[in-house]
């Protein structure tokens, strides 16, 4: 029996699991192969209602709530992280941002263009000095007439390279910072001072990009600014706490992914004239696998549910993507050891999921990060 | 036009059926169950008649146990406009959910019936034909081709000698074969509209249907396990071995 966030969802996750399996799953295949994504997997999420799920109805998004959200997270993982980037950029931090905190005028500009898929929006907090201290942060905004002029450098941005509008956080008070002098900017793509300088790949999959933004006295109007000035420190926190629970039930996708995949191939493999699922060595690693996703499973489910009636779960955010993310590492690992030789070479997806599922224990938050909110919660 | 389209909750067609220990059937329990894929293609062709502003309306009918109603919901949520369940614990034979589905077609008035042209599970092939005779309908079975005109339809069917082509009055029943079209995947907006659509339970005694069973399942057994065939020394063993033992040339 499957377990899930409420028993509506069972249906969306039958109807989930399809459209992964058939349509998205050779397309992994494909990105796999070329390192690029393939233009048409825009167009199937868009038609599909994916792109945007989460942003109001009134704007032309989906009006899905977190839950639905993570459950979608949840299935394309299944298929390759990718597609799950697709939805954070169109549905993830900086979109959720902008519906909650713009102004009218945000919401009508940019809103409108992230659901139907023709914008992409990307989020940079993230810089060379600041990372897990983003309250470090030494990107500036002074104020000039008429608006603000922004310096400084993020980097390690994911999409950024791609994004037409990206929410920059600057210091505009250097005595205040994390208490009231960050303020949270939408620039725009093509503004003048504001470009990409760099685009790195990493240990994940070739097609997964993260870009460096140079910002040399790039002007930006008073509309540019996102909620009020001062609040962009409580704006990225926020946002960040549902992009753990977000993290989460992408860790939870892959992790049963990789299961079903160890599983069926141990079941297949003979060796010495016994399969492989015949082995105690090899029944305990997915004992232990399926066990550790089970648990992940329901603490991450019982977390959205606590969301959904309202609660306030920073805690337990930082505990389910503690968990979680360590958790895929683990049976990754251990897919990687029954799949033997087949778990190491390309052209089979075990090898692309343990190289990507690294990300989660050092984006959005680093464990230790989440180990020390933790703590701070509990030692209080 | 008033379209009705027949939909069954089966096994999985990914799922690896097994015997139940007491022969009596199929395992069920805490199996993945699916739309009938035939019935998908019929859903979809309705869809695409409606699209086409030839079908006015799409009304979606499963027969079984409670648990159909999420087959149809899932109907709902590929473009069916309300749906009928009719509720039995029973097991219910080809020759009973025909006559069920005569009734609600008295009922209901539809132009155009269109069904798979057999469930998954037990393979039947018969509902469709049952339905046309008990109704006094046209029939035209395995589908791979239909175009609908004012008074009638022209169906391409799949025979086992190639494609035929017939023209039937309305109303009709048409079964689907698998090459009649690709069936759309279900949109999560989609999935909550369908929450809103209405979806009528009804009782086969309510439509005055005796739903008995007239056929008896005596058991149901495994398939045999292949068993292991022989090494023969070269050709001529080869042939001799295909020209008296297997008679095959």
């Amino acid at each position: 029996m499957q377990l899930e966030i409420t028993p509506e969802l069972a249906e969306v996750r039958a109807a989930l699991r399809k459209f992964t399996t058939e349509k998205l799953e050779p397309l992994a295949l494909e990105i796999d192969r070329t390192g690029e994504v393939p233009k048409q997997v825009v167009d199937l999420l868009r038609e599909q209602g994916y792109l945007g799920m989460r942003l109001p109805a009134a704007y032309g998004g989906g009006g899905f709530d977190l839950p639905t959200y993570c459950l979608a997270l949840e299935e394309f993982s299944r298929s390759h992280r990718m597609f799950t980037l697709f939805l954070d950029a169109t549905s993830g931090l900086n979109p959720i941002a902008i519906a909650r905190f713009g102004t009218e005028a945000q919401k009508k500009k940019y809103v409108k263009g992230l659901a139907n898929g023709t914008l992409r929006a990307a989020f940079g907090l993230t810089e060379p000095d600041a990372g897990s201290d983003s309250q470090a942060m030494k990107t500036k905004a002074e104020k000039k007439d008429g608006g603000w002029v922004l310096n400084g450098r993020k980097h390690y941005i994911s999409g950024a390279h791609v994004a037409d509008v990206v929410m920059i956080m600057a210091v505009n008070d250097a005595a205040k910072r994390g208490r009231g002098g960050i303020t949270a900017f939408l620039v725009e793509k093509g503004t003048p001072g504001f470009n990409v300088t760099r685009v790195d790949t990493t240990i994940g999959s070739e097609a997964i990009k993260l870009a460096e933004l140079t910002i040399d006295n790039c002007f930006l109007p008073d509309s540019a600014v996102l909620g009020e000035v001062g609040q962009g420190f409580r704006i990225a926190m926020e946002s960040l706490t549902n992009g753990r629970l977000g993290v989460s039930c992408s860790c939870i996708g892959t992790a049963d992914r990789l299961i079903e995949m160890s599983a069926q191939f141990a079941k297949g493999r003979v060796t010495f004239g016994q399969p492989l699922s015949e082995r105690q060595a090899i029944q305990w690693m997915l004992a232990d696998s399926a066990t550790e996703l089970a648990m992940a499973r329901a603490y991450t489910y019982e977390t959205l549910r606590r969301v959904e009636a309202g609660e306030n779960v920073g805690t337990a955010a930082s505990m389910c993507k503690l968990y979680c993310s360590e958790m895929v590492g683990r049976v990754a690992d251990r897919a990687v050891q029954i799949h033997g030789g087949m778990g190491l070479v390309k052209g089979y997806p075990v090898e692309r999921f343990y190289r990507d599922v690294r990300h989660y224990r050092v984006g959005e938050g680093s464990s230790e990060i989440q180990r020390m909110l933790i703590a701070r919660d509990l030692l209080k | 036009m008033k379209v009705l389209v027949s939909v069954k909750r089966v096994v999985d067609f990914n799922v690896k059926v097994r015997v139940k220990a007491d022969g009596s059937g199929v395992e069920t329990a805490n199996v993945k169950m699916s739309m009938n894929p035939f019935d998908e293609i019929a859903l979809e062709e309705a869809v695409r008649l409606k699209e086409a502003g030839v079908a006015t309306e799409i009304v979606a009918v499963s027969c079984g146990v409670q648990a159909c109603q999420e087959t149809l919901r899932t109907a709902l949520a590929i473009g069916a406009d309300r749906a009928i369940l009719v509720e039995s614990g029973e097991e219910l034979q080809p020759l009973a959910v025909a006559k069920l589905l005569k009734a609600i077609c008295q009922k209901e008035a539809p132009q155009l019936v269109i069904l798979g042209k057999q469930a998954i599970d037990d393979d039947s092939n018969q509902t469709g034909q049952m339905l046309a005779a008990l109704l006094g309908w046209s029939q035209a079975t395995f589908a791979s081709k239909v175009a609908m005109e004012k008074e009638k339809a022209t169906v391409t069917r799949e025979v086992d000698g190639g494609l035929e082509t017939i023209s039937i009055k309305l109303p009709a029943i048409v079964t689907t074969d698998l090459r009649l079209n690709e069936p759309r995947y279900v949109t999560l907006p989609n999935i909550m509209k369908a929450k809103k659509k209405p979806l009528e339970t009804l009782k086969p005694e309510t439509l005055g249907v005796d739903v008995c069973p007239r056929l008896i399942t005596l058991k149901v057994v495994e398939p045999p396990k292949r068993k292991a065939g022989v090494k023969v020394a070269d050709a001529r063993a080869l042939v001799e071995k295909l020209r008296n033992e297997a008679k095959v040339i």
